[in-house]
């Protein structure tokens, strides 16, 4: 069976005047349709970069992405805008809603943008997915009035407005207290197990590993372990 | 509504002060232009009303002729016979034949409003031991109201031209000391004469007309003229006074006649016009410019402001043109808007400071023409400067480097 996403040496330097600083080192890697993934690594191993780089957002030096079986490196800016906006999903460390829109309609910013217009089906959309992450009182409320685990919530609704493929999350949890983190958490789960979404989340926190599938270990640019097994990739290489 | 204009207007909104402040500026401007172009049209329509508002705006005319340079090759001083056919002949050249047709065509001519033939020579009135050199103006009685509003300006008598009348002005009446009523004697160039009772003395308030020009009716000039059926010029105004010159091409193609526009014997004043014109631009140009540079800054300030948001946009797949489409509205808005403030603003005072004082003649003190605002070119010159003033802030927007603001 074809991986929903399969990365074959994927190098990343950055430059930094004439100076070349290999952050990704030859990465292998494959995410299987509906699966839960961990992506643990100390920090400067290079996690983020990777999640930017599958995410379409950096362009790595040499390597191949392929989703689907489709070569995904080598499109062009608008063409990748588009990949993102219809497959993608995205959470960050910190919720970035736009502070002058509502819940709503942030949640369905990415389908009214594309489209041009506003229209009932994406605000349908929007509703039931605040209503999935618990926030159907707040809907209207703008996104400066929420509180961070609140915003948090719709930028998760917000990453699954376009029904995407895959969901991409850079430590979506690292700026919320632990009640809160572990509230997020269970969302997140949830809704892959209801709906099937496939999630790839960087952490630093064990606890939160440990209530994924599969945990991915980068270490200096290089996974260095990649497990189902419980307990061992994280504790190991810590 | 487009999605892009309700998340532009959400911008605009968020930041009221500072909006408001980038309107207001954009507003001034608009004002500035507006005064200044309702300032520069209102004295001009001033000026040359009151240069050229008695006068035709074109005349048409026989062209010269050749018939003198022929007769100069021919032995003419023999047969007095022969001299009186010639001198005779040469003189009928002088008239413009069929007039009646060019009438016509003149008629027909798009942007044409006043027509009237004449008959138009050099005279003397004669009164007792007086003599005085006047212009005879031989003219369509009905319409003797055609050039000068000769009726709106009588001080005295009635301006009804029979073919026993005279109408002249209050300057050429004292003159002569006439009196309405009495007669007087028109002797013209070709030496035939004629007694006319005074009817109407008028003071319209320009020398050559007050002083020079005696009104007769049309049929009394052909006969002092010797020119039966004759016309010697057609006298035309025309809708729109600074087109003149186009009018008189076309209609001197037309008819073939010789046609002389206004601005042919009042070339320092079309200068005068055309030099306050520009500086009028000069100085709307200006106003432009600020409003560009002004828009410009705003809106970067703004770009650089929302870097974040830009870029998350940017990571969930809008496209650039998208977002460079937030800006350049922004831009409309605030032109538009902005535009017409400062127009309604504009029409205001200039309306204000028209009907502030006025002369003894009710014109006016100060020249303002309200209704010459320009204020189509205001709002769409501002409207678009303010869109183009965006594209750079615009550009600037869709060059934001998503995982720069993420990884922040
Ligand atoms: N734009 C850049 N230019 C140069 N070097 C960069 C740039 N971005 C990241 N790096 C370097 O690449 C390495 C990996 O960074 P990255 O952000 O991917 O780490 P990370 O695993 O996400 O760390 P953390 O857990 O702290 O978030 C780091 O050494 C960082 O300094
Ligand atoms: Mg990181």
């Amino acid at each position: 069976m074809t991986p929903l996403v399969h990365v074959s040496d994927l190098v990343k330097n950055y430059r930094s005047g004439s100076l070349d600083t290999p952050v990704l080192k030859g990465i292998e890697l494959d995410l299987h349709e509906g699966e839960f993934v961990a992506l643990l690594g100390p920090s400067g191993s290079g996690k983020s970069t990777l999640l930017s780089i599958l995410g379409t957002l950096l362009r790595p030096t040499r390597g191949s992405i392929q989703v689907k079986g489709f070569e995904v490196v080598g499109l062009s800016d608008s063409e990748l805008t588009v990949f993102r906006n219809r497959y993608l999903g995205f959470v960050f460390q910190f919720h970035h809603l736009l502070p002058e829109f509502t819940a709503i309609e942030n949640v369905y910013f990415p389908l009214a943008a594309r489209r041009g217009w506003e229209t009932q089906a994406m605000k349908d959309r929007a509703e039931y997915l605040l209503d999935r992450v618990g926030l159907a009182d707040r809907m209207h409320y703008r996104a400066n009035k929420l509180s961070g685990g609140q915003k948090q919530r719709v930028a998760i609704a917000r990453a699954l407005v376009n029904s995407p493929l895959l969901v991409l999350a850079d430590e979506p949890t690292g700026n919320l207290d632990q009640e809160t983190a572990s509230q997020v958490m269970d969302l997140l789960r949830e809704i892959n197990q209801h709906e099937g979404t496939t999630f790839f989340i960087s952490t630093h926190d064990s606890q939160i590993a440990s209530r994924c599938d599969r945990r991915i270990t980068v270490i200096d640019g290089k996974i260095t372990s990649n497990s189902n097994v419980q307990q061992t990739a994280y504790a190991d290489n810590e | 509504m487009p999605f892009s204009l309700k998340v532009a207007l959400r911008h605009l909104a968020s930041s009221p002060a500072q909006t408001l402040l980038l309107i207001g500026g954009v507003a001034v401007s608009a004002f500035l232009f507006v005064f200044i172009a309702s300032l520069i049209n209102g004295l001009r329509d001033t000026l040359v009303k009151k240069t050229i508002g008695n006068l035709a705006h074109i005349v048409l005319e026989p062209k010269e002729q050749t018939a003198r340079l022929l007769m100069d090759g021919m032995d003419t001083g023999k047969d007095p016979l022969i001299l009186d056919a010639y001198e005779k002949a040469n003189f009928q050249r002088d008239q413009i034949r069929n007039w009646q047709s060019f009438v016509e065509i003149a008629a027909r001519t798009k942007g044409v409003t006043v027509i009237s033939p004449e008959m138009v020579g050099n005279g003397f009135l004669i009164r007792g031991q007086a003599v005085a050199p006047v212009s005879v103006v031989g003219i369509l009685p009905e319409r003797i109201n055609a050039m000068a509003n000769i009726e709106a300006n009588l001080v005295e008598g009635d301006a009804t031209l029979d073919l026993s009348s005279i109408v002249l002005g209050k300057k050429l009446a004292e003159k002569l000391g006439l009196r309405i009523g009495q007669s007087v004697v028109l002797r013209s160039d070709r030496d035939r004469e004629r007694t006319l009772l005074l009817r109407g003395i008028y003071d319209v308030g320009v020398s050559s007309l007050d002083e020079r020009i005696v009104y007769v009716n049309i049929r009394v000039a052909r006969g002092l003229f010797d020119l039966a059926g004759g016309v010697t010029q057609i006298e035309l105004k025309v809708d729109d006074l600074f087109k003149a010159d186009e009018f008189a091409e076309e209609l001197a193609s037309a008819t073939g006649l010789k046609s002389t526009p206004w601005t042919e014997g009042n070339k320092s004043l079309r200068d005068g016009l055309n030099a306050q014109g520009r500086s009028g631009m000069l100085i709307q140009g200006f106003s432009l410019i600020t409003v560009v540079v002004g828009v410009a800054s705003a809106l970067l300030l703004t770009t650089y402001r929302r870097r974040n948001e830009i870029g998350i946009m940017r990571s969930f797949g809008v496209s650039k043109s998208f977002i460079a489409t937030i800006f350049v509205l922004q831009g409309m808005i605030v032109g538009m808007g902005g535009a017409i403030v400062g127009a309604a603003g504009g029409y205001q005072l200039c309306a204000f400071l028209r009907d502030s004082a006025r002369l003894d003649n009710g014109d006016p003190l100060l020249p303002f023409d309200p209704a010459q605002g320009a204020y189509v070119e205001v709002i769409v010159l501002t409207t678009i400067g303010s869109m183009l003033a965006a594209i750079w802030p615009a550009r600037a927007a869709t060059r934001v480097d998503p995982v720069e603001v993420i990884s922040q």
